[in-house]
């Protein structure tokens, strides 16, 4: 039967969402449900004097309200949540840390009684002095945000490497060591120095967040729009003080992800306010509690890189300083990807990266597609073009010397295989936007032709510019996903995953594995939705790593199943195993003379369904001293290129061509693997030319979405293109949710360049920023 | 019918008339909002800043969204007429070309479907389109109110930051724009830094009136989402008249506003920036309404 993997099938809920009738979290339903609300604080960091709910108590309508009262010293319950460390209380306990944090929860008949009781809880706030800055938070004297970690329950996942400093902001520090990089700058000809910055942005999901919480019977049920139902799970069986087994996190199809809904957001408030409510609560945030929930980090990346005579980097030493905001969420491991990425992916023999997690009283940051691989590659790929030009090198050229091959050795220590960057990606982005070596940098162009840009502009006041970017990032690692599936007596089969479909695809592509492994049509296979009662472990939807880990693991599901059926066939048939085969439906003598249908072995068998089971567990990490080890179970790569016309006169940016190239190793469903290249691309315009969360005194100010502006179909590039490529000697599948994001601010930051010869080192790039740097240089040049 | 919105309970009145209507706001005055299609009313009343007892809904009130032409009185937009009806109406295709191109910038389609011109006009917020053109093009909007029925010309009726001329009793009925004379041209720049579905961060519209040997009669130019209200400066375009209008003149003019306008900032832009857009736009909204191409 030929194999559905590699064809571009619709995905399997396409009629659903055409119809409008995916069942969304946003959507769900139960009888007596009150709505939930949350007052949060005003004050970027205060003293919680005093509390008192007692006047919204009284308001007809209103069942519960949640405030410290109810959990301080309250022996059932354990009040902080937090995926690395316990330090966001399900709310405010002795302070607040950033304006939006949650302070007290109402539970009401409905809507309107809930906001009204809001107003009526009054609040007394001892303002404290507050910190935004990452830098200025390290600074002695700085105001403390967590002065201790509370008493910690549970584990933190294999691959964190916890280096707080109590007493301080610094709520985390990523070390890489690798060769001897003083050496390397003493060896060096050059040395460059610069510093990158980039802004907290949003993930703006359709949907926002969404939990519904049940607690009956010393059972805790938690309908919600996560990306990771068992992280949840885990995390409410720390507060409730439950067992697992005791805790049911159900998923459906998200709304979009972003990962902005990895880890517990609101679930923990949910499910504590229908414990109180003792009836079931959903609470639906409005958009601009969405922004107040979770962010991208804000990132300051100092870069030092030496380069020796010929131009090969030599040393290069990072600090990196993400933001975290008010409570550590993922930020311990964040920090870690995007402090082992800020190598690039280029051979430097010595590399020291400090990566710092730093609490201030903003939002809290947490995933965001890019993970931490963004802020890197916005600092090394903006740098790797300026000493191009300082050394006289075509950007390409130089990117082509010093990039990674086949068997080098990263910034990790460990070898890298499958890497393709000279004569897949970069061949393959030259190409999209045919970049001329030796003729497009701008210090070229003022050589080659003394008007910049002529050749190509079409009024006087625009200039066109190229450039070409590419990156190198991780997945998560160690990992585990495991997966189950049940052939049914009709050969139908049912694969039951806690992998979450977010829009990604992740149903049709595991279908279309399991198809693969079963030998049977894609029809006859039904992907479930996670819901921990039943779905097996799965550690997380994100990371790029559904269809490489998910994706083995239902196909070992699989292969398990047919290890049976061949096994039942062959004592049904009185044959041997080995002469047996499985395909189409079927088991089959390999002679071909007799054959019974899936169908009728399982029910020749008696025994209902057959069940298989498969997991799949990756292993390595990273020395805690020196960051060298096993970062990636394999390294996803993807390079970017575009073309731009810079109004000179306004200073406003037009993409009018971009193309994205993505290594995807084996490629399950291209037209999906394509939508999610060209998402990601999109991603990283809109964070390129406007998008920024703006704060006055801690207070967000664009929390909406007039005022928070997102790209639409209109800011589509004149041309948009994507290439994701596969490679014979890469049997596997590499992740391509997020690799396309990364290269993109760079590389229109570097064409920006090429076309104006402006270089700006903060994102976004607004047409302000574009028009002073064109004064400042025409003012030098005067 | 009674809603609870924006921390309060909110009477819902829908009259039948105008006249309907007249006596509801005069009735409420202060304590109500006029409701059209509700796209900045309901934003504001979800954000607190405005916090009615009533809103007098003109959904069912008839007769107020039509979209004509009369020779010798101009073009007649209803106050209740969608803002894509005015863009895509033929009369105004026909008549004035650049104020249905300027409708056709406001936002995005699904906004433009739901959003009424009188909204538009009476919302006065700093960043929107059509005001400046309007202002230029000399409209008229067409008040009620129980002492009866005014005419304000928009260059009086945009006050401040979302304050207009209309008293609280005044009900918007449409807005007049006078037929232009046979040399006019306009046009309108919307120059936006984020979003293509952004509001301005500024808006420029010329409008010239040329003799048929080319030399300008009148020049007025004014600017949006620049200041408080849009910005218009009768100094600088007496410079231009019967005057040909060359690059230095066209220079002078623009040069003239940025000179002269008190920049606001924003996200959109700073002052410093903004002040320099006035004189790049300035410049191309003329050279556009020329004929000159001057794209954007
Ligand atoms: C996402 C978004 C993007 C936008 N982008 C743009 C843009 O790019 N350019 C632009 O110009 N505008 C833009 N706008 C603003 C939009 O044009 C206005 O919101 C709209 O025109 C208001 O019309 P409405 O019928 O919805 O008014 P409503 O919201 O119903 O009312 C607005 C105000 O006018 C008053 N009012 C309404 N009708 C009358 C009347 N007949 N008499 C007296 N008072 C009245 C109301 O009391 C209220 O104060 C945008 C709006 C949104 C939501």
């Amino acid at each position: 039967m030929p194999s559905p993997v590699g064809r571009s099938v619709g995905m399997i809920d396409a009629d659903e969402r055409v119809r409008g009738t995916v069942a969304y979290a946003l959507n769900a339903e139960l009888p007596g449900c009150l709505t939930g609300r949350i007052l949060r604080s005003p004050h970027p960091h205060a003293r919680l004097v005093r509390i008192d709910t007692a006047r919204a108590e009284q308001l007809p309508g209103v069942i519960a309200i949640l405030s410290r009262a109810d959990i301080v010293d309250n022996p059932a319950l354990y009040p902080y949540f937090g995926p690395v460390v316990r330090d966001q209380p399900v709310v405010a306990l002795d302070k607040v840390r950033f304006v939006g944090d949650p302070v007290a929860a109402v539970a009401a008949v409905d809507d309107d009684t809930a906001q009204q009781a809001l107003e009526l809880i009054e609040v007394e706030y001892e303002p404290l002095p507050a910190v935004f800055d990452p830098e200025e938070a390290l600074v002695p004297g700085a105001p403390i945000l967590h002065e201790t970690f509370p008493p910690q329950r549970g584990a933190m996942s294999a691959d964190i490497v916890f280096n707080p400093s109590e007493g301080s902001n610094q709520l985390n520090h990523f070390k890489l060591r690798k060769g001897d990089v003083e050496a390397g700058f003493e060896q060096a000809h050059r040395i460059f120095e610069h510093t990158f910055r980039c802004p907290p942005v949003q993930h703006v999901p359709l949907e926002p967040h969404v939990a519904m919480a049940l607690v009956e019977a010393g059972k805790v049920t938690v309908w919600s729009g996560t990306q990771t139902p068992h992280n949840i799970r885990a995390q409410l069986a720390e507060i409730f003080q439950l067992p697992l087994a005791q805790i049911r996190v159900i998923v459906h199809t998200l709304g979009g992800g972003y990962g902005s809904k990895c880890y517990t957001k609101l679930e923990p408030i949910g499910a504590v306010l229908a414990w109180k409510a003792r009836r079931p609560v959903k609470i639906v945030l409005r958009r601009e509690e969405d922004f107040l929930t979770v962010t991208k980090h804000q990132a300051v990346i100092h870069l030092r890189t030496g380069v020796d005579r010929d131009g090969r980097i030599v040393a290069r030493k990072a600090t990196n300083y993400f933001n975290a905001g008010a409570y550590a969420d993922i930020s311990p491991r964040l920090i870690k990807n995007g402090g082992y990425a800020t190598a690039g992916p280029y051979r430097i023999p010595n590399v020291w990266v400090d990566s710092y997690a730093v609490y201030s009283n903003i939002v809290p940051a947490g995933a965001f597609r890019g993970y931490g691989v963004s802020q890197a590659a916005w600092a090394y790929e903006s740098q790797m073009d300026m000493i191009a030009e300082a050394l006289g090198y075509d950007p390409l050229e130089y990117r082509q010397m010093n990039v990674l091959h086949d068997g080098d050795t990263f910034a990790t220590g460990e070898q890298v295989h499958d890497m393709h960057y000279r004569e897949l990606l970069l061949a393959d982005a030259q190409k999209a936007i045919d970049w001329r070596p030796g003729a497009e940098a701008w210090w070229q162009r003022a050589s080659a032709d003394g008007d910049r840009g002529a050749g190509s502009a079409t009024v006087s006041h625009k200039r066109r510019g190229k450039a070409i970017t590419c990156v190198i990032k991780g997945s998560v690692t160690p990992s585990t996903s495991s997966a189950s599936c049940k052939l049914n007596e009709d050969g139908s089969l049912n694969v039951l995953t806690s992998s979450v479909e977010m829009g990604q695809g992740a149903k049709t592509v595991l279908a279309q594995l399991a198809a693969e492994a079963a030998g049977i049509p894609l029809e006859a296979i039904t992907v479930s939705e996670p819901d921990t009662d039943s779905t097996p472990y799965d550690q997380q939807t994100s990371s790029s790593r559904t269809t490489y880990s998910m994706g083995t693991a239902v196909t070992l599901a699989v292969q398990d199943v047919k290890r049976q059926l061949v096994e039942l066939a062959a004592d049904q048939l009185e044959i041997g195993p080995d002469d047996l085969t499985c395909d189409e439906g079927t088991v089959r003598t390999r002679d071909g003379s007799r054959s019974l249908s899936y169908s009728d072995v399982v029910r020749r068998s008696r025994r209902g369904n057959l069940l298989g089971q498969g997991t799949f567990a990756t292993s390595g990490g990273l020395d805690p001293e020196t960051g060298q080890g096993i970062g990636s179970i394999h390294w996803h790569h993807a390079a970017a290129a575009c073309e731009v016309e810079v109004d000179t006169e306004t200073g406003k940016i037009e993409i009018l061509r971009f193309h994205s190239s993505c290594f995807a190793g084996r490629v399950v469903n291209p037209r999906l693997a394509e939508l999610q290249v060209e998402g990601s691309t999109l991603f990283g315009l809109g964070q390129s030319l406007f998008e920024e969360m703006l704060y006055d005194g801690g207070q967000l100010i664009n929390a909406n979405l007039s005022d928070y502006m997102i790209p639409s179909f209109k800011d589509l590039p004149g041309r948009l293109s994507v290439s994701v490529l596969e490679h014979p000697s890469a049997g596997e599948v590499h992740g391509i949710g997020e690799t396309s994001v990364p290269p993109v601010m760079p590389c229109v930051a570097n064409a920006l360049y090429n076309a104006v010869g402006v270089r700006i080192t903060e994102l976004p790039l607004t047409p302000e920023k574009v028009l002073a740097g064109l004064a400042r240089r025409s003012e030098a040049e005067a | 019918m009674r809603v609870f919105f924006g921390m309060r309970d909110i009477d819902i009145l829908e009259p039948r008339s105008v006249e309907e209507a007249v006596a509801a706001l005069a009735q409420h005055g202060d304590e109500a909002k006029v409701i059209a299609g509700g796209t900045a009313l309901v934003l504001m009343l979800k954000n607190q800043l405005v916090s009615p007892a009533y809103l007098i809904s003109l959904g069912r009130v008839p007769g107020l969204d039509g979209v004509t032409y009369g020779a010798g009185v101009g073009l007649r937009l209803g106050a209740l007429a969608s803002i894509r009806q005015a863009e895509t109406s033929a009369v105004v295709r026909q008549h004035c070309p650049t104020l249905a191109e300027t409708f056709g910038k406001v936002a995005n389609v699904r906004v433009r479907h739901a959003a009424t011109v009188g909204g538009n006009v009476s919302e006065a917020d700093y960043a929107s389109d059509p005001p400046c053109v309007l202002v230029a093009l000399r409209a008229r909007a067409v008040a009620l109110s129980p002492r009866g029925r005014r005419e304000i010309p928009l260059t009086e009726f945009f006050r401040d930051f979302y304050e207009t001329a209309l008293a609280a009793d005044e009900l918007l009925t449409e807005i007049v724009v006078p037929e232009q004379p046979a040399g006019a041209r306009q046009s309108y720049l919307k120059f936006v830094t984020r979003s293509s579905e952004d509001r301005p961060c500024i808006g420029a519209c010329a409008w010239i009136d040329l003799d048929e040997a080319g030399v300008c009669r009148e020049l007025r130019v004014t600017l949006g989402a620049v200041a408080g209200k849009p910005q218009e400066f009768a100094e600088a375009e007496a410079l231009a008249a019967g005057q040909r209008l060359g690059p230095d003149l066209i220079g002078q003019v623009a040069q003239y506003y940025a000179e002269h306008i008190d920049p606001l900032s924003d996200a959109r832009g700073s002052a410093w920036y903004r002040r320099r857009m006035a004189a790049v736009f300035v410049r191309r909204a003329i050279e556009q309404a020329l004929g000159a191409g001057g794209e954007v």
